[in-house]
């Protein structure tokens, strides 16, 4: 309600303030394909020569507003595009839509680049917990199959912890998996990480950029604790019909693309099936029950020089065995539990320019859904049925050099859960969620180079008799080479992800309702600095602190095979990361990255000082890796791309176990000579083990050969750990066997694309 | 430029240091140190027997792995309240699973109320050690009976106890009209009762009492003439660690569970308006 009696002050403030001033605006496309442009400088010059300029975002809009009327000259100019300039005069109180065409730009030998030159993001360049990832960058990463992923890259940054070669779980700087947001062009992806940590529900291919924050994310954003993933795919190309396919060890795909109406109306479509069982699982002669799958597709429509409007659709699917049976011995046959997991997605996303406000709307409304389960094949024990409907609308303000950012959100979660019994203390229900709330995050800039950007979030569950209101600020400074930034926060997460991290073979998380009530709240505080002294350098350094409060995690006794209830515990993660990027993608890139980082999880929890003495217990949650290293290079030489990546992790927590005994139930008078009692496993203080550290050197060597006018293969080879390093994925207390991460893999990929 | 470098210097220096000294470590001991010599104990102290057994073993390793020998251990017991020292003997038992367990037995009869230490050590070094005490003597108080003899009651109380008292008989000593001597009827109560602001009460039935030991003297039940000598009650008494499994803990060094059981008689006079309503005679031997 407030919300609503907000937005008409702000209507006439607008009003009043750009009454007597026009304002430019537009989209910034490539003319080839008719792809919008993110990051294309835009600027205004006036006959004195005065400067006024935007950049375009992730959909290629710019807005420059609050210019006096007169004539000015407009320039647009982006790396691997000509310059494009024209005169403009503008009116008093003018709103001139201005769509750009940028055209690509000839190489020395008089040919047109197909594919145009798209920049990097950079990995050093990290602003206040957000890193922006484009295709570019995740093309300098080895990886195990011709065709990027998105995943690949994150696992490469400081700061995110991924639980291995499998699982396809992310921790992000102290958090948990299911306290990552990952939207998809607004929509909300569940679990869209594969099974086979290399990859994720967002091939290269169809990814137009990627804001991961990492913490201290703004108000346009909630209901997650940790950090957000906000990617927007590409647009289909509306010139022509393109596509490619890949053969690889892993993974195959087919993309193919091109307009519906041309220059106006385009499609994308994108599938992805694994292959492992006929190739990797062969390469290295071992078993790897794993099978994933991805299909996307995009209807893009330009609805005239003002309005855009995407239809987007995702469906995923995951299939796989991790566990051991501790009882059995190697070598014997059993049929181990089974994990599987389906992600579907679907949404609209609106764009328009109201003619008559200098305004940027979007309006959101997906469908998103996910089905987990776990247990024996065909006969699962844990099941998780989550719906999520939504409804968003997001606006912006261009009033001189401010940038009046608000919007309001509805949505409505069914979320149905059967945890087999993990959880004994937990009631678990089908719950029906309704969110409402509004933000506003004006983003000031009092000087040049300084943008402040306070906020706040109003959300309310009326289902659960809940409200919160969530402050926030992110800060940017940039002065000469430097650039100070800084984030925080505060978050709430009503709906959790349950799962028991006891057993890393289960990756089955149930999602529910905040237990007991007691919602999960996380305070975030980030400071950091960026230095470029030269177009090739890069540095950067960022700390962080979160607070964390009423966590949702196992219970902690002597015995969890037979008690195992959840337990609510406080925490905190803090540390810093530092990163070090010499080179441009055009020759040579190095990435030097260093994250260290603590998380401690404190419990009061009766059983825990039962089996300590203290009031309070803490400890290291099994995410907790305290050092981590990336070192990646990419050089290219002679029309060939080599990658290197070296990663190197210091262990992370496990449980040492006290031993093994033979548990009698002695709950009468039971004949102790007899009755010979249950295997039990007697654990310690929790997570006091380390595992030993994690180290592996990947490589890749590709080139791409044309083979007609628009016809291009490339043949890609690498070695995946190289030095055939153990590294451990989960040791099994109960019989002390190892699985391990994979081993040294040749990889080899065919990739045939029309351009 | 020239802090820029030092930084750039500086990150190298720290990546190479991490890389040489904690890259090639690829061994885990997942024992945590406190496992290391500890037992699992399991069995309780009876006093309703005169040999006493317990169930210790070293914890395995993994849980595949064989029963650990613990030759060289020794399990002892002492009596706090009165000093008393026991070396248990260490035996083997075949459990129902064709496996096989290490018990320790001792020769002697708990007392209510005393309170026992058990040790495993081996060469004068403890090991483990468990404290238990058995049920403290309640005391009783013996409400006046209420009612007629159709429908004829006593209530009891356990000043004091907390948990339910199992296995409750009333006992009744009498002498048949036919003077064929002293019988005792034993009359069985189950688990009686429920917890009060006293302690524990239950009811005695004098009314259908008095069936149960017609029937057990093979009498009608309106023959006239039996004799009551003593009336009294047995009862089973749990220690608290029964009612705290998984809470609380009375071992050091040692997961498992070690209890005690006590038996706790106690004998009362019945008044004699209250025999007539039960239709036997008065012929109690003062306390």
């Amino acid at each position: 309600m407030k919300s609503i009696s907000i937005l008409p002050l702000l209507l006439i403030f607008v009003a009043a303030a750009s009454a007597q001033t026009a304002t430019v605006r537009g989209f910034v496309t490539d003319s080839s394909d008719g792809q919008p442009l993110p990051g294309v400088n835009v600027i205004l010059t006036d006959a004195a020569g005065g400067l006024s300029g935007s950049a375009t975002d992730t959909d290629g809009f710019y807005a420059i507003s609050r210019i006096a009327p007169g004539s000015y000259k407009l320039k647009a100019s982006f790396v691997g595009f000509k310059d494009f300039e024209m005169e403009v005069t503008l009116a008093a109180s003018e709103i001139r839509t201005l769509n750009v065409e940028l055209e690509v730009e000839e190489t020395e030998l008089g040919e047109v680049l197909i594919e145009s030159v798209r920049e990097t993001a950079g990995a050093a360049n990290v602003t206040a917990g957000l890193q922006t990832i484009r295709p570019a960058d995740i093309s300098l990463v080895p990886a195990p199959d011709i065709s990027a992923d998105l995943v690949n890259y994150l696992t490469a940054l400081p700061g995110i912890v991924s639980q291995g070669d499998r699982g396809g779980q992310l921790f992000i700087r102290g958090g948990e998996p299911t306290q990552n947001m990952v939207l998809l062009d607004g929509m909300q992806i569940f679990q869209p990480f594969h099974i086979i940590g290399f990859f994720s529900a967002f091939p290269a291919d169809i990814i137009n950029t990627a804001d991961v924050y990492a913490g201290g994310f703004g108000s346009r954003f909630g209901g997650r604790l940790s950090s957000v993933m906000d990617i927007t795919s590409r647009t289909g190309n509306k010139r022509r019909v393109v596509g490619a396919a890949t053969v690889a060890p892993f993974v195959s795909t087919i993309r193919l693309e091109g307009p519906l109406l041309p220059g106006k109306v385009s499609f994308l479509a994108s599938y992805r099936q694994s292959v492992i069982e006929q190739g990797a699982s062969k390469l290295i002669d071992q078993d790897l029950p794993f099978e994933f799958g991805d299909i996307f597709a995009k209807i893009h429509a330009n609805l005239g020089a003002s309005a855009q409007l995407s239809i987007t659709g995702i469906q995923t699917h995951d299939n796989g065995r991790l566990g051991l049976d501790p009882l059995v011995d190697p070598g014997e046959s059993f049929v181990p539990d089974e994990v599987n997991w389906e992600n579907l997605a679907v949404g609209s996303r609106l764009i328009f320019l109201p003619s008559t406000l200098p305004v940027f709307a979007e309006l959101l409304v997906s469908y998103s859904a996910l089905k987990n389960e776990f247990g024996p094949p065909g006969d699962p024990t844990q099941t998780t049925d989550a719906t999520l409907f939504s409804f968003a609308s997001n606006l912006t303000h261009y009033v001189g050099t401010t940038d009046f950012n608000w919007g309001i959100f509805l949505s409505s979660s069914q979320l149905d859960s059967n945890l087999g019994g993990v959880f004994q203390n937990v009631d678990l229900k089908v719950e029906y969620i309704t969110e409402v709330g509004a933000y506003i995050e004006p983003q000031f800039k009092p000087i040049e180079g300084l943008a402040i950007q306070p906020g706040v979030r109003l959300q309310s569950f009326p289902s659960k008799n809940e409200s919160f209101i969530e402050p926030r600020l992110r800060v940017v400074w940039n002065t000469g080479v430097h650039r100070f930034s800084m984030a925080a926060g505060v978050y709430h997460q009503e709906i959790t992800g349950l799962n028991d991290r006891r057993n890393a073979g289960d990756i089955f998380t149930a999602w529910t309702a905040a237990p007991n009530n007691k919602v999960p709240e996380a305070t975030h505080l980030i400071g950091g600095y960026r230095i470029q002294p030269t177009s090739w350098a890069t540095f950067s350094a960022e700390g962080f602190y979160k607070d964390l409060k009423n966590l949702v995690v196992p219970e902690w006794t002597a015995f969890p095979r037979f008690t195992t209830n959840i337990q609510p515990a406080d925490g905190r993660a803090s540390g810093f990361d530092i990163r070090l990027e010499l080179g441009n993608s055009e020759k040579f890139q190095t990435t030097i990255s260093w994250g260290r980082s603590e998380v401690i999880y404190g419990s009061r929890s009766r059983s825990l000082q039962i089996l300590t003495g203290k009031d309070e217990v803490d400890y290291s949650p099994p995410h907790d890796r305290k050092d981590q290293i990336n070192i990646m290079t990419s050089v290219k030489l002679k029309g060939f791309n080599f990658n290197v990546r070296w990663q190197f992790g210091t262990g992370l927590p496990f449980n040492e176990s006290l031993g093994f005994d033979r548990w009698v139930l002695l709950d009468s008078l039971v004949n102790v000579t007899e009755i010979p009692g249950e295997e039990r496993v007697l654990y310690g203080r929790p997570y006091t083990g380390r595992l030993p550290t994690y180290h592996r050197l990947d490589l890749s060597l590709d080139r791409e050969f044309r083979i007609g006018p628009t016809t291009f293969l490339t043949i890609q080879t690498g070695l995946l750990n190289v030095y055939d390093r153990r590294n451990l994925f989960y040791l099994d207390l109960y019989t002390l066997r190892r699985v391990d991460q994979l081993p040294l893999i040749p990889t080899f990929g065919l990739k045939l694309d029309y351009k | 430029m020239k802090a820029f470098h030092h930084i750039a210097r500086t990150t190298m220096l720290a990546t190479i240091s991490l890389l040489t000294f904690a890259g090639c470590e690829n061994t885990i001991d997942p024992i945590a140190d406190e496992g290391k010599d500890t037992f699992a104990i399991y069995g309780y102290l009876d006093m309703r027997s005169s040999l006493q057994k317990v169930r210790v073993e070293l914890l395995r390793p993994t849980v595949l792995s064989e029963p650990l020998s613990v030759d060289g251990y020794q399990v002892s017991s002492i009596d706090q309240n009165d000093g008393t020292f026991q070396i248990w003997k260490d035996s083997m038992v075949v459990l129902s699973n064709g496996g096989v367990g290490n018990l320790f037995v001792s020769k002697f009869q708990p007392q209510l109320g005393h309170v026992y230490s058990l040790i495993v050590s081996r060469n004068g070094v403890t090991g483990a050690e468990a404290i238990v005490e058995l049920p403290k003597q309640p005391e009783v108080f013996v409400e006046p009976s209420v009612g007629d003899s159709l429908d004829l009651s006593q209530r009891i109380a356990l000043l004091g106890a907390t948990d339910k008292p199992t296995a409750v008989y009333l006992l009744y000593e009498v002498i048949p009209p036919d003077d064929s001597g002293v019988k005792v009827i034993r009359v069985a109560y189950g688990d009686p009762g429920a917890a009060s602001a006293r302690g524990w009460e239950f009811d005695v039935n004098l009314t259908s009492d008095r069936y149960v030991i017609m029937n057990g003297l093979g009498l009608n039940i309106k023959t006239k003439g039996v004799i009551v000598r003593r009336v009294s009650m047995e009862m089973t008494l749990f220690s608290k660690e029964w009612g705290s499994i998984g809470k609380e803990t009375n071992l050091k060094r040692a997961h498992g569970f070690l209890a005690s059981v006590g038996v706790f008689e106690h004998t009362w006079q019945l008044d004699s308006v209250t025999l007539g309503k039960m239709g036997f005679l008065n012929g109690q031997i003062p306390n």
